[in-house]
């Protein structure tokens, strides 16, 4: 099994010491997990995220997770996803978690995942208090579920936004702070869904809202 | 007689008789409506001068969460 998780911020850092165990502990030795992101983690991210220590946050957290899950064979990639790399990055049969901050990167990688045969994509963003999980799955060359960037999200499938290689996402997070809180949800919707996708191979959703304010989650079939 | 208007993970019911855009109005807090969120009926576009019908369930499509 091939786990891909791109984006170690607020979502990805409360999505990875789960997800981690859990492969560990119902699949054993079997799981490769690829962490990418082209960040840096400072210790001002430390009120979200649990690095530790500053570098690179795929690679610092790739030390961390190794350390604490030793029969995981854990990988850094320490760039960030755009159209250009997700064609290597993203292979038949990978399960891949998008925990970015940018529709920029949602559109690309969602395209990439379209031209796969076997794929399932996980993607989670969030506002200050709610947000949404998309779950796009690609099994035998059909879509069982929407892509990521469909009718229902042109803020994906016509992005206004730029892919942080090309704007420092420092400055998109200094401007609309997010509540750890929030990210937590998300993480776990998106846990929810690879449960979903490993005992049954569906979800019989497209995408889940959650607003933490009122404690409440919707999931909603749109395919 | 109800009909019910859906934002991200919010719903409230609504009276019918009224227009999309009343809705929108009167809804834009509870319900957090992003701003110009495209409005389907079962799945299927409409303006803000459609009437709401008995049972009815609108949804103002909330855009997917952009941070990380």
């Amino acid at each position: 099994m091939n786990v891909k998780v791109i984006g170690i911020g607020g979502i990805g850092c409360q999505l990875l010491p789960t997800l981690c165990r859990y492969l560990l502990f119902e699949y054993g030795s079997g799981v490769t997990i690829t962490l990418i992101d082209g960040d840096t983690y400072e210790l001002r991210n430390e009120a979200r995220q649990s690095l530790g220590s500053s570098g690179n946050k795929a690679e610092t957290a790739t030390t961390r997770l190794i350390e604490n899950f030793p029969g995981l064979m854990i990988h850094a990639q320490g760039v960030y996803i755009d159209r250009e790399n997700c064609y290597g990055v993203l292979q038949e049969r990978d399960i891949v978690f998008l925990c970015v901050d940018n529709h920029s990167s949602r559109h690309d990688v969602s395209a990439r995942c379209e031209e796969l045969q076997d794929v399932v994509l996980i993607s989670g963003g969030n506002e200050f208090t709610d947000g949404n999980i998309q779950v796009f799955i690609r099994k035998d060359g059909e879509s069982l579920t929407l892509p990521l960037s469909n009718k229902f999200h042109p803020e994906i499938e016509n992005p206004s936004d730029k892919n942080p290689a090309e704007l420092g996402c420092d400055v998109a997070v200094a401007s609309t702070p997010q509540l750890l809180i929030t990210n937590n949800a998300i993480a776990t919707l998106m846990l929810n869904a690879l449960y979903s996708v490993l005992t049954t191979g569906k979800t019989g959703y497209d995408e889940v809202y959650v607003d933490v304010s009122v404690n409440r989650a919707r999931p909603v079939t749109r395919s | 007689m109800a009909a019910k208007a859906i934002s991200g993970a919010n719903d409230v019911e609504v009276q019918v008789g009224q227009t999309v855009g009343a809705i929108r109005l009167a809804n834009a807090d509870v319900l957090n409506i992003a701003d110009n969120a495209e409005v389907r009926l079962n799945g299927q576009p409409v303006n803000d001068e459609y009437v709401i019908q008995a049972d009815d369930t609108i949804e103002f499509i909330r855009p997917a969460g952009s941070k990380g």
